[in-house]
């Protein structure tokens, strides 16, 4: 859920939703008298006397859902705190086996690489870049603000090159790369 | 921009690895849609906060009445209701039809893709995914259209499949102008290859002097 804050926010949503949803249908269904077979009778108390007195009788019954609501505290908690988790590397491996010993790069001497890299473009006007993912297998989240007066295919082709020369500096053929360009606006 | 923002607008991407994607294919469309895709984080936010504090005031109802020194930290009429109230009373009724919605909307909400903030373009690179921002494509089209004589300002909107043009001229004649502004919005369009093909839509009126 961490790692993927997106997805796990699309599940965590669904099962949410789900729960609700047939909650609340159930309640309807049963006051609106659809499947009394099954739902039970609608004119009747929602805590009745039997369900009392059954509860009652269950020494486990409220330190379970004591139990379960500090469970689902905590991990909504945990949720909710993944929300502002930044993922951002500090650091990169450059020697993928462990066994050679470990050489490891500040993420920042990466990124301000390739901040300089795109800077000597006239068509980039500011970048910013980050490392994600983990520090032997790193991602790239790069923002481009172009130039008002740069042709954006050939801004997409020259962040495509800076990127490959990263590559090549970091020995990583496969770094997976999202680039996001913004136009800036035109100066008078 | 900080670096923050974008390792936060990051975490949604885990582009597949190792395998080279074919440009502009169905691969790349998908590559890009994970990784722009919407993070649903103001709905998450909301609704873990609203679960937290209610499970949060329930177990310490039920801890503190155990430990012997009760807090009443729960609406006292939560109990009551239950006692008092029949599954076919109006109350009971309403808060089942409002779990539902709340429900079909949080459904919603996971499943629906939602919308994109910015436009993915081809990049160029099997093992990258690249997007522009909708007010700069907006602004780079409107200057597309400005090129072509005649147009002495163009508004742009960008949606989802299609780009509309509201261009303004200050010549008598504006026959021809649209199919020509639409050429010039389209040429850049083209160079840039957006992955969900964009169509342009372009409408010329005269501007009062």
């Amino acid at each position: 859920m961490i790692r993927r804050t997106g997805r796990g926010n699309r599940i965590a949503l669904l099962l949410i939703g789900l729960a609700l949803l047939l909650g609340g249908a159930a309640g309807l269904l049963r006051g609106l008298n659809v499947w009394p077979a099954l739902l039970g009778a609608p004119h009747a108390l929602i805590i009745d006397q039997a369900t009392r007195h059954w509860v009652a009788d269950q020494p486990w019954f409220w330190p379970t859902v004591a139990a379960v609501s500090v469970l689902v505290f905590l991990l909504t908690l945990w949720w909710l705190a993944a929300q502002g988790q930044t993922r951002t590397l500090r650091r990169v491996a450059l020697e993928p086996d462990a066994r050679r010993g470990a050489t490891y790069l500040p993420a920042r001497a990466v990124t301000s690489a390739l901040q300089n890299d795109l800077a000597a473009s006239p068509y980039v006007r500011h970048s910013t870049a980050a490392l994600t993912g983990t520090a032997s297998s790193p991602r790239l989240a790069l923002s481009v603000t172009m130039a008002a007066d740069a042709d954006p295919a050939e801004a997409v082709r020259r962040i495509g090159l800076a990127v490959q020369r990263l590559r090549e500096a970091l020995e990583d053929d496969e770094l997976d790369a999202t680039v996001r360009i913004r136009a800036g606006r035109p100066v008078h | 921009m900080t670096a923050e923002d974008l390792a936060v607008a990051d975490e949604t991407s885990p582009v597949r690895t190792g395998r080279p994607r074919e440009p502009g294919g169905l691969a790349e469309r998908r590559a890009a849609a994970r990784a722009f895709r919407p993070r649903r984080a103001l709905p998450a936010i909301v609704v873990s906060a609203l679960l937290a504090a209610a499970t949060g005031l329930i177990a310490a109802y039920l801890i503190s009445k155990y430990v012997g020194h009760q807090v009443h930290v729960l609406p006292k009429g939560l109990f009551q209701a239950g006692h008092e109230f029949h599954w076919d009373d109006p109350r009971p009724l309403v808060a089942s039809g409002v779990a539902c919605a709340l429900g079909l909307l949080l459904i919603g909400l996971a499943l629906l893709p939602g919308r994109f903030r910015v436009v993915p373009v081809a990049s160029q690179d099997p093992h990258s995914v690249a997007a522009m921002t909708r007010a700069g494509l907006r602004r780079y089209l409107a200057d597309a259209a400005t090129t072509v004589d005649g147009i002495a300002s163009a508004k742009v909107k960008v949606r989802r499949r299609r780009v509309r043009v509201y261009a303004a001229s200050s010549l008598r004649d504006t026959e021809g102008l649209a199919a020509q502004v639409e050429n010039a919005v389209t040429e850049r369009l083209d160079v840039l290859s957006p992955l969900r093909p964009l169509r342009v839509r372009v409408s010329v009126r005269k501007r009062r002097d």
